[in-house]
């Protein structure tokens, strides 16, 4: 591939704090390489926070998109017109989904396959099932050659206690990626390290880009991104 | 018609390369660089009018900033500015140095190339040995005077050389601030729109034309004119004409249609008003941009007047117009289909570098729209189309 192509990547994830996170992340994978990335969900209205156009947010939105899509596109994701733009689409969510139902997200979803969990360790017991979810939702039996999907365990908040307190007990214990609440555990750092609001998490999205290569050391959710989507670029044309 | 353009090495934009049609439509998000790509044509075509300068370039619509170069981290301090146009049959390329930032001299021609077919009209290399004419002074321009009017050359680089930056303001549409930048038939903010409304009535043609886009436009459209006063009370020298509309609702004490001046006027019909001279009007540029053309305008009323723009203007074959919209709707009314209207994003990069990219109407999104009824607009929204911000 021409090192001057412009490379345009479509992110559909949870919530725009995964966004700045994996911005920053994808944007360290490809320096270098001129990158377009644009975040296709959430897209929120005010009123309704779901409507034509607008999903909602968590894993319910990101659900509701793919199901709009798949129903744009005869059925599955693959081949659907925004191919024509985006050369690789990111599709996020966070492990602790396959703990939920689709009652719990206000979904009618006869398929039964939520929730999802198996035992963790490993975790990839259950992220692997989770994937097949994912991918029921777009339509697919198999990822698709310019979709990626991520699926940090439990949620991405893992990746980010990774990168920024590697010295962290529940992180030097190698089960963080069975911790149900990582979340909280960034929320009940000392007063100077905690992170809580979408502000923290985007002025620290260029330190965990930053230490990317250890997150992906602890984190096996991390590492399999990383594999992935370095896969799927190195098959672009 | 100018049938690409390249613009290098000008503030956001390391590269960016267009294939225009006759109408062309550019979105993106605030500060992608939609604005500095028409002000790097702006500064091509100031280049083809034989000089360039803050002035200058300001007379053409662009903003009063002093930053040209490019400044990211990785740009050379001292890159030029690389520009160049083609047309069917000719073509001009030029490499500008521009002033040390925060000074307001003149640029420097490094190179100038034009070019009819495969004929050298000029041909300026600093390397060569022009170095010793003044660099201020584009050659082009001055050879264009030996040149038949009525020669290819000299329509294409006349064309080029007309270019402007038209941004109306709603204080200058109702007459209320002079506008500096005035010429016929418009000034760039709106100033002499009376005036022009006035020289569009004259012809029976044109009059029609702008009588049928208000009634379609406005409901509440009961007729217009243009005020002036005249006679032996008229005071010396005479105050400028103003438009006045009626509404069709609206009576006086006798039972009249009321007129409302400029102040009362909805400002979304003098829009409406200034978008339709700069596409009827005979005195309008060859080649032009429009910003913020659908301010306070209501996304039908967008949508429709989009289709009435490429309309007329495809009618004319005579004009070439670049318009940046942030309304969906406005997407809505482009015939895509056609060749001679396009549609361009401009994204910036992860580095922050402008990218300007075609959306073409593949099959692909064809079958979608033919099933689903999906709408360019929508398409926008959601994101496919490129030009949106992360927010």
């Amino acid at each position: 591939m021409s090192k001057s192509k412009v490379i345009k990547i479509g992110l559909v994830v949870e919530g725009t704090t995964d966004f700045k996170i994996l911005e920053a992340v994808i944007g360290s994978l490809l320096t270098g390489r001129q990158l377009i990335i644009t975040e296709l969900q959430p897209l929120l209205d005010s009123t309704f926070n779901a409507q034509p156009g607008s999903t909602g947010v968590g894993w319910p939105g990101v659900y509701r998109w793919c199901k709009q899509a798949v129903a744009d596109n005869d059925g599955k994701l693959s081949g659907h017109v925004l191919f024509s733009r985006y050369d690789v689409l990111v599709v996020q969510i966070d492990a602790d989904v396959a703990r939920t139902t689709y009652q719990k997200g206000h979904i009618q979803d006869a398929s039964g396959d939520l929730p999802c969990s198996e035992v963790c360790p490993p975790c990839s017991a259950t992220t692997n099932k989770l994937r097949s979810v994912m991918l029921r939702w777009m339509g697919e039996t198999e990822t698709p050659h310019h979709v990626v999907l991520c699926t940090p365990a439990q949620a991405l908040e893992s990746w980010v206690l990774a990168a920024l307190f590697p010295e962290d007990a529940l992180v030097q214990s190698g089960g963080l990626e069975c911790q149900r609440n990582p979340k909280g555990q960034l929320r009940n750092r000392p007063r100077a390290e905690k992170i809580s609001t979408p502000a923290d998490y985007e002025a620290k999205a260029v330190e965990v880009a930053v230490e990317w290569k250890n997150v992906c050391s602890i984190c096996t959710e991390a590492q399999r991104f990383n594999v992935d989507f370095t896969s799927a670029f190195s098959r672009l044309p | 018609m100018i049938k690409s353009l390249h613009i290098e090495s000008f503030k956001s934009i390391e590269l960016a390369e267009l294939e225009l049609g006759q109408v062309n439509v550019i979105i993106g998000a605030n500060g992608s660089g939609k604005s500095n790509l028409l002000e790097g044509i702006a500064l091509l075509a100031a280049a083809a009018g034989g000089k360039v300068d803050q002035s200058l370039l300001m007379w053409r619509g662009c903003r009063s900033g002093s930053y040209y170069r490019p400044l990211f981290q990785d740009s050379a301090l001292d890159a030029n500015a690389r520009l160049s146009a083609e047309g069917a049959n000719a073509s001009y390329r030029v490499e500008l140095s521009s002033p040390k930032e925060g000074k307001l001299g003149a640029w420097h021609y490094q190179k100038e190339m034009l070019r009819e077919g495969k004929k050298s009209i000029v041909d300026r290399r600093t390397a060569n040995g022009s170095a010793s004419r003044d660099p201020e002074s584009g050659l082009a321009a001055l050879r264009l005077a030996e040149i038949a009017p009525s020669a290819p050359v000299s329509i294409f680089l006349k064309s080029l050389a007309a270019f402007s930056i038209y941004q109306p303001d709603t204080p200058f549409l109702r007459g209320a601030v002079e506008d500096r930048s005035i010429r016929e038939p418009l000034g760039l903010s709106g100033g002499r729109l009376a005036e022009a409304v006035d020289e569009l009535t004259e012809k029976k043609e044109t009059g029609s034309q702008l009588m049928a886009e208000f009634k379609r436009a406005l409901s509440w459209f009961g007729g217009f004119g243009v005020m002036k006063l005249k006679g032996e009370k008229a005071p010396e020298p005479a105050p400028p004409p103003m438009l006045a509309f009626m509404d069709k609702y609206f009576r006086n004490d006798t039972g009249h249609f009321r007129l409302l001046g400029p102040g009362d006027i909805n400002e979304g019909a003098l829009y409406l008003a200034f978008i339709m001279v700069l596409c009827l009007h005979p005195k309008a540029p060859a080649f032009f941009a429009v910003e913020n053309w659908d301010h306070g305008m209501n996304p039908r009323l967008v949508k429709v007047l989009m289709q009435n723009i490429c309309t007329h203007l495809l009618a004319t074959q005579d004009r070439q117009v670049l318009l940046t919209t942030h309304n969906p709707m406005a997407l809505d009314g482009l015939p895509l289909n056609d060749e001679r209207v396009r549609l361009f994003t401009v994204d910036r990069t992860f580095a922050g570098k402008t990218v300007v990219s075609r959306v073409v109407i593949d099959e692909k999104l064809r079958a979608l729209a033919a099933r689903d009824g999906a709408t360019l607009s929508r398409l926008w929204i959601m994101g496919h189309l490129g030009g949106v911000p992360n927010v």
